[in-house]
């Protein structure tokens, strides 16, 4: 698959190398590494040097009141997705990484009321505000 | 003395709600303030309470000029997750018709920009030359704005009269080469408007993250079309467009040449389709539990579409990001420094889709 262009056995290496980080799973949509306690800052610096491209970011509530976060990652041809989850439904935000984490992280927080911790601005961005945060979760 | 002007979320020269506060010193830019969330509604969550077949008809709600690629990439992350492969002659059609939609997106906005630039005759021969697009649109699905053309695992209706098709085409192939590409390319009123205007340089253009004619324009070469195996694009040898200044004018170059690429793959694709079947033959499809991540390139840059499944008929989370909200952020560093007079153009070379970056 022209999928695995741009990531190489070296980038893998070092991106296994991350506080964190889990085995990668290769899949019909790229490479996926399922790790609850990745460290993201590290993760997303790493990802920023290597020219990464945040796609976006996919909140998934969970039952348990936590969040899963999907990073969505671009490198050269290849997509790479690391799954990473809430603690207290709180996460380290990325927002002063990539600037493009910016309004994501805005939107999960409005939607899934997430608090990303470090967040220069988590003022409502989609979200109207008659409506709570998280309202997402509600089913 | 600094001074803040506040465009919108209603104003003449804004097509869809949205607000600008520009912080300017004198006739210069100093920074921007951008809301968005006025056309918010919640499709995602909607998606969530519905079944795979409503989806469709309400993905193809989230934009109104690329209804099309919303379809396209959430019936193809459906397949994903499902195991279906689409027959050939729907992959043909897909393509054909994601294509004619860029052609007409890329038309409007280029209507657009030569409105704002004041060029009113190129603004007409433009909007006529739509026409064309627009109704072979028409033609093939009965409809001008929402298709209804894919379905899981294919697409509804087929091409039949291709010979009309591609002489429609022809005709509209003929007006890019004579009027509007060497208009956009060459005319010294669009040069002197656009040149040095609304910089955005490949750094910053990959900290924004931006897709589509914009990271292009900027030197990123990045389209999901070369980027990545979906539909046809490799055998009809999809051909990259980008340029490097990273001013509007790249932004109107990029997208000009675009049109003849996509004219070119319609005719391609319009002489090599194969025959056979249009749509898997099962009218009811199951989808087991699992995940994907799905990408296509709309008019104006990369969709993705996140799709999981827990096995029911209502998927359990579906995930929509459309180029424009990651495009938009991007004003800021293409804003500061500029005259407050460019900030609609600077703005309208985005080409931003307002519906869908609050979905």
């Amino acid at each position: 698959m022209r999928e695995e262009i741009g990531v190489t056995s070296a980038f893998k290496a070092q991106l296994l190398a991350l506080p964190g980080a889990t085995a990668l799973e290769t899949r019909r949509d790229g490479l996926w590494m399922l790790a609850p306690e990745i460290d993201v800052v590290a993760m997303a610096t790493f990802m920023h040097r290597a020219e990464g491209r945040l796609s976006t970011v996919t909140g998934v509530a969970r039952e348990d009141g936590e969040t899963d976060l999907i990073y969505h990652y671009i490198i050269g041809r290849g997509a790479i997705n690391v799954k990473a989850r809430t603690k207290g439904n709180g996460i380290a935000s990325i927002a002063n990484v990539t600037q493009s984490a910016n309004w994501i992280e805005r939107e999960i927080h409005d939607l899934y009321s997430v608090n990303f911790v470090g967040h220069p601005d988590l003022s409502p961005l989609v979200r109207p505000v008659q409506l709570p945060e998280g309202f997402f979760r509600e089913r | 003395m600094p001074y803040k002007i506040p465009i919108g979320p209603y104003h003449p020269s804004l097509d869809e709600p949205y607000k600008t506060i520009v912080h300017c010193k004198g006739e210069k830019i100093q920074g921007i303030d951008i809301d968005i969330g006025f056309n918010f509604r919640a499709i995602e969550l909607l998606a969530q309470r519905r079944n795979y077949i409503q989806d469709l008809t309400l993905v193809e709600r989230v934009c109104g000029i690329c209804s099309c690629v919303h379809t396209l990439t959430y019936a193809l992350a459906v397949e994903s997750v499902a195991g279906i492969e689409t027959p050939p002659r729907a992959q043909y059609i897909r393509l054909i018709m994601a294509e004619l939609e860029r052609l007409h997106s890329h038309l409007l906005w280029a209507g657009v920009a030569a409105e704002l630039i004041g060029f009113q005759t190129l603004f007409m021969e433009v909007f006529a030359l739509r026409e064309w697009v627009m109704d072979v649109l028409e033609s093939i699905s009965g409809n001008r704005v929402n298709y209804a053309i894919n379905c899981i695992g294919g697409v509804n209706r087929d091409i039949i009269d291709t010979a009309a098709v591609r002489a429609a085409i022809c005709e509209t192939r003929k007006g890019l080469e004579k009027d509007v590409v060497p208009v956009f390319l060459h005319n010294p009123t669009v040069r002197a408007r656009t040149e040095g205007v609304g910089l955005l340089t490949r750094d910053e253009g990959l900290d924004y993250g931006v897709v589509g004619p914009v990271a292009r324009a900027s030197g990123i070469a990045s389209d999901v079309r070369s980027d990545q195996l979906y539909l046809v694009y490799d055998e009809l040898g999809f051909q990259i467009v980008t340029a490097r200044e990273g001013d509007v004018r790249a932004r109107v170059v990029v997208r000009a040449l675009e049109m003849l690429e996509s004219v070119r793959l319609i005719e391609e694709a319009l002489k090599r389709m194969p025959g056979g079947p249009i749509r898997v033959p099962e009218l009811y499809l199951e989808v087991p539990p699992g995940e994907a991540v799905v990408r296509a390139e709309a008019p104006r840059g990369e969709v993705v579409y996140y799709l999981a499944s827990d096995g029911s008929d209502t998927p359990a989370r579906v995930k929509i990001r459309t180029p424009t909200f990651v495009n938009i952020p991007s004003v800021r560093a293409m804003s500061v420094g500029q005259d407050l007079a460019d900030m609609p153009l600077i703005q309208a070379a985005l080409d931003p889709c307002y519906s869908c970056t609050d979905r």
